[in-house]
């Protein structure tokens, strides 16, 4: 169970890049790719802003540098791979269950089907 | 331009980052920049447009880098502040209140700050909520005093007064009060949460397995 309580409310920047390195560490253009087709486009990451995201988070220690990854081919030394840490996934699980929340109240009072 | 020149003019622009930043993040964000460039050169030609939103979004960016570095911070309130105050004439400012305007500007503002917080998590709004409610105040009191005690000799006067006050408490707000809280508390709160993550925190594999 996630206590909801104990984590704060992300931005949604925040929450596409935690939803993104769920599924696996990724350097930051990859972030930027897999942000902007979750959001379906809403949600246009440029660098900068990209980078000012990733260094609240590591600072909020939501995401880490990730010293597990092995340099593949062509993978230049210089890309750095995020990993999110314990109190990232806490976050973004409690993120997830506040949406459930709303998403089932939608659906119980039919206010889904109108954007359907 | 040629790619060469675009990473080279790109990485010219990242100079302009405060060095902390610099240090963490330049290398990578030339590399996302470079891969950047790569796919939109491969799917059109780059163009003013690419250029435009690339560097206003770094300039915005870096704006919010610096206002977060406490030392430059401190350093644009102090000449502001002392501007202000060498201004010749200012009916509210001189050497018998400056003290304790200092003073009370730093307890007011560090409150209202706080009280931002509260309310939002971007810096900008939380900067601006405590400007409006710093201001707020400052001239339900100046109304006071005019209505009560005949400080200020006309409404005129007292909008004078709240000018400069407001220049003053507006520069402690934005950048002196954050630039001292930072200093002082940010760097032990960051040390010792990174501690505590270096203790504590499991692998990648794990965190993801869960």
């Amino acid at each position: 169970m996630i206590d909801h309580q104990d984590t704060k409310q992300v931005t949604q920047p925040v929450f596409y890049i935690l939803l993104c390195l769920a599924t696996g560490e990724k350097h930051g253009y990859q972030i930027m790719r897999e942000t902007l087709d979750l959001s379906e486009g809403n949600i246009r990451m440029r660098n900068g802003t990209l980078y000012g995201c990733i260094r609240r988070m590591m600072d909020e220690l939501l995401i880490q540098e990730s010293n597990t990854h092995d340099m593949r081919d062509g993978d230049d030394e210089r890309r750095k791979y995020y990993c999110l840490t314990s109190k990232g996934q806490q976050t973004l699980d409690a993120e997830i269950a506040r949406m459930k929340v709303i998403l089932s109240y939608a659906v119980k009072n039919r206010l889904v089907s109108q954007y359907e | 331009m040629s790619e060469n020149r675009a990473f080279r003019f790109y990485a010219r622009i990242l100079n302009l980052y405060p060095r902390s930043f610099q240090l963490r993040f330049k290398a990578a964000m030339l590399q996302t920049f470079k891969d950047q460039y790569a796919y939109t050169a491969s799917r059109q030609k780059v163009g003013m447009r690419f250029w435009l939103e690339t560097i206003g979004d770094v300039i915005i960016a870096m704006i919010k880098e610096y206002l977060r570095v406490s030392t430059i911070r401190l350093l644009i309130g102090g000449i502001i502040f002392w501007a202000i105050y060498l201004l010749p004439h200012t009916p509210i400012l001189n050497i018998n209140t400056a003290p304790s305007l200092l003073f009370l500007s730093c307890i007011t503002g560090t409150l209202y700050f706080w009280w931002a917080m509260s309310l939002s998590k971007v810096l900008m709004t939380r900067l601006l909520l405590t400007i409006i409610a710093g201001l707020g105040c400052y001239f339900v009191v100046q109304l006071m005093s005019l209505q009560w005690f005949g400080y200020a000799n006309s409404f005129g006067e007292l909008l004078i007064n709240f000018g400069y006050a407001a220049m003053v408490i507006a520069t402690m707000l934005c950048f002196i009060v954050p630039g001292l809280l930072l200093e002082i508390g940010g760097r032990i709160i960051r040390g010792r949460k990174r501690e505590l993550l270096a203790n504590s925190a499991p692998s990648n594999k794990n965190v993801l397995s869960n």
